[in-house]
């Protein structure tokens, strides 16, 4: 039950439009004109710094933890230096366009168009990566869906996980700052490779200077708030003050002070490059000590304590990822990706479960914020009274916790090559990629369109939506066996991912050269070690970057109706697959009547299963060659977001019986009404991908009828099917637990369901702040009913 | 077959329905598990009329009527299945395949891992799964071997003497009793219901998880009188376990699917429920549920 006031403090969370502020834009800007010529670092440093000075500082009304990216109640940023184009292009519908709306006034659109865009034409992220892109990748990689990489040029990369434990709570911004000095003076002047150690070094300390500057700035607002309140708030305000003088440049002394000092890492990464996934990383595991000594001590109740969460949960989900309208398809929801992980094993193998892990999901259920994205980790060893409560959360329907395989994510990074106590110790980045503290990745680096791969193989290299060739010219007429379809479409798939790693290789130079991530680097640990920035290969580990296969129930159920229709019952040809992909089925009832009678991909049933473990295996190995800029391998990943709706939309029909445009399918999941059998069933087909070699993570999507599991019985069985599934070795389970009706009425009263969130793929959002056509996608998706 | 079971017994089940049942009763939610043979059921509600499964049907067994609407006969059928192919609506759908024992095996090693972490297993359900006596040996016997815990649904009506070897070995078994007065029951189900409760007697002696199984329809068997009679019986025998199922409707739809004229029943209010629930727990009888 959430306090009376925790009550008030959300709905006016909710009831907030996000509005675009320029502050954060315009200071930046400003501080960059000034160090023309100074190392790009620096510069970047500088900028951080001048905004930590000069932004507001607002505190608003009943505020426990306090710290904001912009002076609304529920902001969003605009990083030019990554990409401005589209702001400029779009910001005049930014409140009536389809998916996640914001508000921007006339004052603030002046100050961009006349302050901020012209200083960086020509100069930003995405104009200097267009500009080194060749044609062809071009034609592939920009705006088509095919091969989108978008997020890693129009914005900065995220994707990292703060190492509260062994950097920020050990050592304070104060600690690192002097960390950095020592450093500095260590280093020779007349060594080549000293001179850019020295610039990192000194855009260190800068930093350090910038973030402790905003805190104290804080601690003085709320002193200054303080003398006008209440008695009551009075005294909050005061303490609010003192904590924000001591952190974030000491370390936390106790719990209060250290969940402000998560909130102010996390506002500081957000105003450095305002990007996805800032995860949290495993919470319980670094606020356990100062709540254990609170609460023993008796400083702090376990009601205070949750209030404190809570209140955390509302920061991470007022401030909003301010993106393109293209990119809102694939991100919908204002989601932000900032995981949070709780339960699992520690470092030497026990279990990690504690109390924090206990209030982390009672305060998602309190509260039902989108934020953080709350993940689980479930291991054999784990309390049976934890899996229970997962159990619980999971049947409030908002699709949260996203539960997770512990000894699956420890097997992906010790393949990664991380040790064994490290690869105990993970985390999830995003939405389901395991990942590490000290890890420096692109999680997320490009989505490659693997229903492309099949319609151009069908369609000798055509689009049937663009009428051009987009893949590798080939003829289906060459074909005579299954295999060879298969190897033509393996080809196509082959194509696409060595577009995908050009384009990331291309992006991950231009990032090295033109944004540093000074900050970031501060808190992943290993860059202060080699004076090296997180954007040169500074982390401990360096991961190559994740490439997404979107579509893998999609194709494998193609392969098996072809395989089936033309190779074995010789019923149809691969010709009049072509002709009926390319009328999109009209007049081709027959064969799409046939192919809808095809195996299925989720029911369990070996003959398409099998060719799903085969695209996935392939896609993985043809990946797993290439290297990136640091001479890491690439990853693979079948982790949804939104993107199998636009990824579906830039398609033609497919030989699955699928129409032009419709949406694919996300992760491993299997395709929206297709898995009949039973939930255990589509289970079991998604157990059989081999799991562990995708390191970038993979996604099971289960919509599950509430009545299986309303009763305490039912919780039971919902422990069971999870803890069955993870024996079988996946890696990733998320349930959707909505009746269909509650969705039509919320399409119809949105007003009524503003609070009413869904799991989209990998993440939950508020379902009314969907388009109409993800939230058509959201309801086909199966209900399994048990009569 | 039906994975993902969960309320026919302990933990997550895969129940198999056996197709055969000599009762008739009025109320059956199970309609299409009546005879022993596959059957097609047609959906008029679904049905656009587009005639397709007329082209197709060897056996003549649908025509329109005056309006233009598809009339099914089911007696006609011959089940080869055509319909289903060309309906574009699934308006059809085709209930009972023939498993072998081996067939029916491999589903049930499917979830096995469930069964393991639900303390589940396979249920035989119906029809009346006993008819099936030599199928359903093979299949106990082979799921005792593996370690797949077994339970039966049975109406009690079947040759209990030939099967005492099942009964004994399965791990819990559901009996309906119906209710108590004979002629009543013949009127309601067909068949009176002596043997049905000699056999269910007989079970309790070699059996002893064995829950009773009461379908509540309101007027027809929720009297006192009637349960008065079902306790002493209970008493009797040393069963204690009952579980309450009050009247769905989910059957009446299957009914009309299949040619039947179902009749409609009404499902006793929660008070009545309670009343009945208090009634056996007064009388040391325990009211479990597998909701």
């Amino acid at each position: 039950m959430l306090s009376r006031r925790m009550e008030s403090f959300k709905r006016k969370y909710i009831e907030t439009t996000p509005s675009i502020s320029s502050k954060r834009a315009e200071i930046f800007t400003r501080s960059h004109k000034n160090t023309e010529g100074e190392q790009l670092i620096l510069r970047r440093a500088k900028a951080f710094r001048a905004v930590c000075e000069e932004i507001d500082t607002p505190i608003f009304e009943d505020e426990l933890i306090i710290g904001s990216i912009g002076e609304f109640r529920r902001s969003g940023i605009i990083c030019p230096e990554y990409s401005w184009s589209w702001v400029e292009k779009e910001m005049d519908h930014f409140s009536d366009r389809p998916q996640d709306q914001y508000e921007i006034n006339h004052d603030t659109k002046t100050i961009l168009s006349e302050k901020v865009f012209p200083y960086w034409k020509g100069k930003s992220l995405e104009e200097t990566f267009l500009a080194r892109l060749d044609k062809k990748t071009a034609k592939l990689l920009v705006d088509t869906g095919i091969v989108d990489n978008d997020s890693k040029w129009r914005s900065a990369v995220g994707e990292i996980t703060a190492d509260y434990q062994d950097l920020i709570f050990k050592k304070g911004f104060g600690g690192l700052k002097k960390e950095a000095q020592q450093k500095l003076d260590a280093l020779s002047s007349v060594m080549a490779e000293d001179i850019n150690k020295k610039a990192f070094y000194q855009s260190e300390i800068i930093v350090c200077e910038g973030i402790i500057t905003l805190s104290r700035r804080y601690a003085q607002e709320a002193a200054r708030l303080a003398e006008k309140a209440d008695p009551a708030r009075q005294a909050e305000l005061m303490e609010i003050a003192a904590i924000c003088k001591n952190i974030p440049e000491m370390p936390p002394k106790n719990f209060k002070e250290a969940i402000q000092c998560v909130w102010f890492t996390q506002l500081g990464s957000i105003l450095s490059e305002n990007s996805l996934a800032l995860n949290l990383g495993r919470f319980d595991q670094y606020m356990y000590p100062y709540y254990k000594e609170d609460i023993a001590k008796g400083a702090i109740t376990r009601q205070e304590a949750l209030e404190r969460i809570e209140a955390l949960w509302i920061k991470l989900s007022e401030w909003v990822w301010a993106i393109s309208s293209n990119t809102a398809q694939f991100f919908a929801g204002y989601n932000s990706f900032q995981n949070l992980t709780v339960g699992g094993r520690k470092r030497d193998g026990s279990d990690a479960t504690n109390d924090i892990s206990y209030l982390c999901l009672e305060a998602t259920s309190n509260i039902k914020t989108h934020q953080p994205g709350l993940s689980v980790r479930i291991h054999p060893n784990c309390p049976p009274e934890f899996l229970r409560e997962v159990c619980k959360l999971v049947r409030l329907g908002t699709g949260f916790p996203a539960i997770h395989n512990d000894r699956a994510g420890s097997q992906m990074l010790v393949a990664a090559g991380l040790s064994p106590e490290d690869a105990r110790d993970w985390n999830n980045c995003g939405c389901v990629v395991p990942h590490f503290r000290k890890i420096g990745e692109w999680t997320s680096a490009v989505n490659i369109n693997l229903a492309a791969a099949m319609e151009y193989a069908v369609n000798d290299g055509y689009s049937n939506m663009t009428h051009s060739i987009m893949g590798m010219k080939t003829s289906i007429n060459d074909i005579n066996t299954y295999e060879e379809f298969k190897n033509l479409f393996f080809k196509q798939i082959a194509n696409l991912i060595k577009a995908a790693v050009t384009g990331s290789l291309i992006c991950q130079e231009v990032h090295r050269e033109i944004v540093p991530r000074p900050y970031m680097s501060l808190l992943v640990d290993g860059c202060m070690e080699k004076g090296r920035d997180l954007s040169q290969g500074g982390a401990k580990y360096c991961l190559g970057p994740v490439l997404t296969g979107i579509g893998l129930a999609d194709t494998a159920n193609s392969l098996a109706a072809i395989k089936q229709l033309v190779f074995e019952k010789k019923l149809f040809t691969l010709q009049d697959f072509a002709e009926a992909l390319r009328a999109d089925w009209q007049g081709f009832e027959k064969l799409h009547a046939a192919v809808f009678s095809a195996p299925k991909y989720g029911n369990d049933d070996n003959y398409v299963d099998t060719i799903a473990t085969e695209i996935s295996d392939f896609y993985h190995t043809e990946i797993h060659k290439y290297k990136d800029i640091f001479d890491a391998p690439f990853n693979s990943a079948f982790m949804g977001i939104s993107n199998y709706i636009p990824a579906g939309s830039v398609i033609g029909a497919t030989p699955d019986g699928r129409k032009a445009g419709a949406p694919l399918t996300e992760g491993v999941s299997p395709h929206a009404g297709t898995d009949i059998t039973s939930p255990t069933a589509a289970m079991r087909s998604a157990a059989k991908i081999n799991h562990d070699i995708h390191q970038g993570g993979t996604l099971v999507n289960v919509k599950l009828s509430p009545d299986l599991i309303k009763t305490d019985r039912g919780l039971n069985n919902l422990a069971a099917l999870i803890k069955g599934y993870f024996a079988l070795g996946a890696f990733h389970i998320q349930f959707n637990v909505i009746s269909p009706d509650i969705l039509y009425k919320a399409q119809e009263n949105p007003k009524d369901y503003r609070d009413l969130l869904v799991r989209v793929a990998g993440y939950s959002t508020q379902f009314v702040n969907l388009s109409r056509k993800a939230q058509n996608a959201i309801i086909e998706r199966t209900t399994y009913e048990t009569m | 077959m039906q994975r993902l079971s969960v309320n026919d017994g302990e933990g997550i089940r895969t129940t198999i329905f056996l197709k055969g049942c000599r009762l008739r009763c009025r109320w059956c939610a199970n309609p299409e598990s009546w005879r022993d043979v596959p059957q097609v059921m047609f959906f008029a509600h679904k049905c656009i009329s587009c005639g397709k499964c007329i082209t197709v049907c060897p056996s003549l067994a649908n025509n329109t009527d005056s309006a233009g609407r598809i009339f099914f006969h089911n007696e006609k059928c011959k089940t080869c299945g055509h319909c289903l192919q060309v309906c574009p609506v699934n308006a059809r759908q085709m209930m009972g395949t023939y498993f072998s024992a081996d067939e029916v095996m491999d589903q049930l090693k499917k979830d096995m891992i469930f069964f393991d972490e639900s303390g589940g297993g396979v249920t035989f359900s119906g029809g009346e799964p006993f008819l099936h006596t030599a199928y359903l040996r093979a299949l106990i016997k082979r799921c005792g071997q593996l370690g797949i815990s077994t339970a039966a649904e049975s109406c009690g009506y079947f040759d209990a003497e030939a099967c005492k070897d099942i009964i004994a070995a399965m791990d819990m078994i559901f009996f309906d009793i119906k209710m108590m007065n004979s002629i009543r029951h013949k009127k309601y189900t067909g068949i009176g219901n002596e043997e049905i409760l000699h056999n269910i007697a007989a079970a309790a002696q070699i059996n002893d998880n064995i829950v009773i199984r009461v379908p509540l329809i309101k007027n027809i068997n929720t009297d006192k009188q009637n349960f008065a009679a079902m306790i002493d019986f209970l008493r009797e025998n040393s069963l204690n376990k009952v579980e309450l199922l009050p009247y769905h409707i989910l059957g009446y739809e299957k009914m009309r699917a299949l040619g039947m004229s179902p009749e409609k029943y009404s499902t006793p209010v929660g008070a009545e429920i309670e009343e009945l629930e208090y009634l056996l727990k007064s009388n040391d009888i325990e009211v479990v549920s597998y909701k």
